[in-house]
């Protein structure tokens, strides 16, 4: 029988060097090209990434190509980013004052709409180019409900003040991964009794109050430092007020990560442990000091770097998080049969029209 | 090769997650193996190897499209030996500066169409656009930028100019029919939207102290830009710039865009290429119709000489429309084209009266400028 317990872990062995030379030259390259090369880059992080994630031994191997995210960039940019701007163009120059404001309004409700949908999709090709023992991953349903429960959800966490978001958060995961398979096996998403008994809204709850309080000494430090008369005279941004709001963000942005830190890791467990396949399950170790740790150092390594470090700060997490990650249970692999979902020729355009990070 | 060499490694055959034990051999074909469903044999020409964890490999073969074989230290070391073509980067590198510079010649491509292509279409569709709807669209914009330039509501003296725009548009065949307005902006500005809607700030007539010919040089400016519809070539450029830095740049983001676009609308600014045109136009119209071009000369001094002083004063909003002079071309040279086609004889030129331009001249009474929210 080829069945694994669950004594092996999963687990991540990336070095931070070979990811920083990777967004290094992504970010050369990107300049020369005007950004084009960005979808190359990100495939050669992603190649590196998954083929250095294994379980039991086995590495993931991403499939995916730069030439399909292109592709699909120019595929999203041809039916949605032109139409969207002539649509703005001629609802602007041919309609009157209130048919431009509804007409605006009617494109942001399409917008909000999409960024479900957007997600959505690039998790789809994300997980079609996903194979673990030559296996694909593949995920099913439909991009569109998606999109609009998305959007539902948006409109909900935004009347309750950000308190539906947990529930949102919870949700629209169980709607991804029910309806996600490896190969034949679908992929189960449960309530767990360890699930459950994690503490979302009182982590919430803090990471709420805390960032309130953040905000308003945010407030409180920056206009003790500027004045806001004098900025709304200035027409110009003056380089002390742009500094100023810099100097006092990275702070705030600091203490809202320690803040949201217990909640981050609590909603990371609580997502993880629901996942299962099989008669296996996932179950994380995932703590606060982690996500505090990786907040502040991963913030530093993005700043001082000008943004070349986002990538090994996106591979630090991703290691942290699956270095933390286990299997519960056995996965009988010998039952498991190739996926037969189609996979999408291309992917992730619709996600980087609307600037949507698709993880990664 | 001097010999068959063998070791043991893991297959996948891409129809399963099932691990298959494989002994595989090296020979002069490719790579041999057998495993539970058979036996195999991957040419090395179609092979791919990748870096398996443990300084292992993980061979995969055009001819097995999904199948994998996983082969440990000493197994990816005969490989090596049997098959450095597939280690050698050269082909990869190239295929890499390939594609580095497929894309620096899209860049560019991308760069010419910004720079020039979009801008250089800009007026053949201008000159394209079927004049009704240039007056439509005009309209609209107008009902938005009225939001931010208020109207002095000096109903008579905006009759008084138009009246005379009217008469200098069909003169010089401009082409569309003129609606004027006075706005309450301090700053000494005056703009053409689309479709001869014409605009002057309170701020121009005093900043000309009361030179009613200089007024008229710098209208002749304005219908300059609607005959040579330079608002509609700015919407056209617009438009088209967006589209490419949304098709190029894509990560600013879509909903950005929007904004950036938005606000690129509300500020429709003249290039220096259509300064120039515009001045060049409103000789013509100024000789068409007995204005001395000189008089623009006087018109540019004038705003040039007060912007410094009163620049610190206005509100931003007012700032931003203001540039009347900082968006335009040398003003001295412009002075001095405007002089070089003097023509001091000029006469018949329908100027207002004493009364009428009296009635101009105080269209906007700075007291009322209190009473506005826009202002200060």
């Amino acid at each position: 029988m080829d069945q694994h317990q669950s004594a092996h872990g999963v687990r991540n062995d990336s070095r931070i060097g070979p990811m920083l030379w990777i967004g290094f030259y992504t970010f050369l390259l990107n300049i020369v090209t005007l950004t084009l090369f960005r979808f190359w880059g990100r495939t050669h992080f992603r190649r590196r990434l998954w083929s250095e994630t294994t379980y039991e031994g086995e590495p993931l191997v991403y499939t995916g190509k730069g030439l399909e995210l292109f592709v699909g960039f120019v595929i999203a940019t041809v039916v949605l980013a032109v139409p969207f701007i002539a649509f703005l163009f001629a609802s602007q120059l041919l309609l009157g004052e209130i048919g431009f404001v509804v007409a605006l309004t009617l494109l942001y409700i399409v917008m909000f709409a999409l960024i479900g949908t957007a997600i959505f999709l690039a998790r789809r090709y994300h997980l079609s180019r996903t194979t673990y023992r030559g296996v694909r991953f593949a995920q099913t349903g439909s991009s569109i409900a998606y999109g609009f429960v998305n959007l539902g959800y948006i409109l909900l966490t935004g009347i309750t003040f950000g308190w539906f978001g947990p529930a949102a958060r919870v949700r629209l995961s169980r709607r991804m991964w029910a309806n996600a398979y490896y190969g034949s096996e679908p992929i189960r998403f449960e309530d767990t009794p360890e699930a459950k008994a994690e503490p979302v809204y009182k982590s919430f709850a803090v990471a709420w109050i805390g960032g309130l309080i953040g905000y308003i000494g945010w407030i409180a430090l920056f206009t003790s430092v500027v004045s806001l008369e004098e900025m709304a005279e200035s027409v110009t941004p003056d380089i002390g007020v742009v500094i100023t709001i810099y100097a006092t963000l990275i702070p705030f942005a600091l203490f809202i990560g320690v803040v949201a830190a217990w909640h981050e890791a609590v909603m990371t467990r609580r997502i993880t442990k629901s996942i299962g396949l099989g008669e296996a399950r996932l179950t994380s170790r995932f703590s606060t000091i982690d996500m505090i740790e990786l907040t502040i150092t991963n913030l530093l390594l993005i700043t001082f770097t000008l943004g070349v470090g986002l990538m090994p700060a996106q591979m630090r997490l991703w290691k942290r998080y699956a270095n933390r990650m286990s299997v519960i249970g056995e996965i009988d692999f010998n039952a498991i049969k190739q996926s037969k979902e189609r996979t999408p020729g291309t992917g992730e355009g619709l996600a980087d029209g609307l600037d949507i990070a698709a993880n990664f | 090769m001097t010999g068959e060499e063998s070791f043991s490694g893991v297959y996948y055959d891409g129809a399963s997650a099932r691990a298959h034990d494989a002994e595989v051999r090296l020979t002069a074909e490719g790579v041999a193996f057998e495993a539970a469903d058979g036996a195999h044999l991957w040419p090395y020409g179609r092979l791919d190897a990748a870096p398996a964890p443990n300084g292992g490999l993980r061979l995969s073969s055009k001819t097995a499209p999904g199948a994998a074989l996983v082969i440990g230290t000493n197994g990816a070391a005969a490989i090596r030996r049997a098959a450095p073509e597939l280690f050698d980067g050269t082909r990869a590198r190239r295929r890499f500066i390939a594609l580095v510079a497929a894309l620096v010649a899209a860049a560019a491509g991308f760069g010419w169409l910004f720079f020039f292509g979009v801008p250089a279409a800009s007026g053949p569709l201008a000159r394209a656009t079927d004049p009704k709807l240039e007056i439509q669209i005009g309209e609209n914009l107008d009902a938005q930028i009225s939001l931010l330039l208020r109207s002095c509501k000096a109903a008579e003296a905006d009759a008084l100019i138009e009246q005379r725009l009217n008469d200098m548009a069909e003169r010089a065949d401009v082409g569309f029919p003129i609606r004027f307005e006075f706005v309450r902006t301090r700053m000494p500005n005056a703009l053409a939207l689309p479709g001869g809607r014409v605009k002057a700030t309170r701020g121009l007539v005093e900043a000309l102290e009361n030179d009613q010919e200089a007024f008229f040089a710098v209208m002749a400016h304005e219908l300059g830009h609607v005959k040579e519809r330079h608002g509609m070539q700015t919407i056209y450029r617009n438009a088209g710039l967006s589209t490419l830095l949304e098709i190029v740049t894509g990560g600013s983001g879509v909903a950005q865009q929007a904004i950036l676009v938005g606000g690129q609308l509300n500020q429709l600014r003249y290039s220096r290429v259509q300064e120039e045109d515009a001045d060049a136009v409103a000789f013509e119209i100024m000789e068409a119709t007995g204005l001395d071009p000189a008089s623009l000369a006087r018109a540019f001094e004038a705003i040039a000489d007060i912007e410094p002083d009163e620049e610190a004063d206005e509100d931003a909003d007012e700032e931003r429309l203001s540039d009347w002079l900082s968006t335009h071309p040398n003003t001295k040279d412009r002075i001095k084209a405007a002089r070089d086609r003097a023509l001091p004889d000029a006469d018949g030129f329908p100027y207002l009266d004493t009364d009428e331009w009296a009635i101009v001249s105080s269209a906007c009474d700075p007291k009322e400028d209190a009473d506005e929210p826009s202002e200060d």
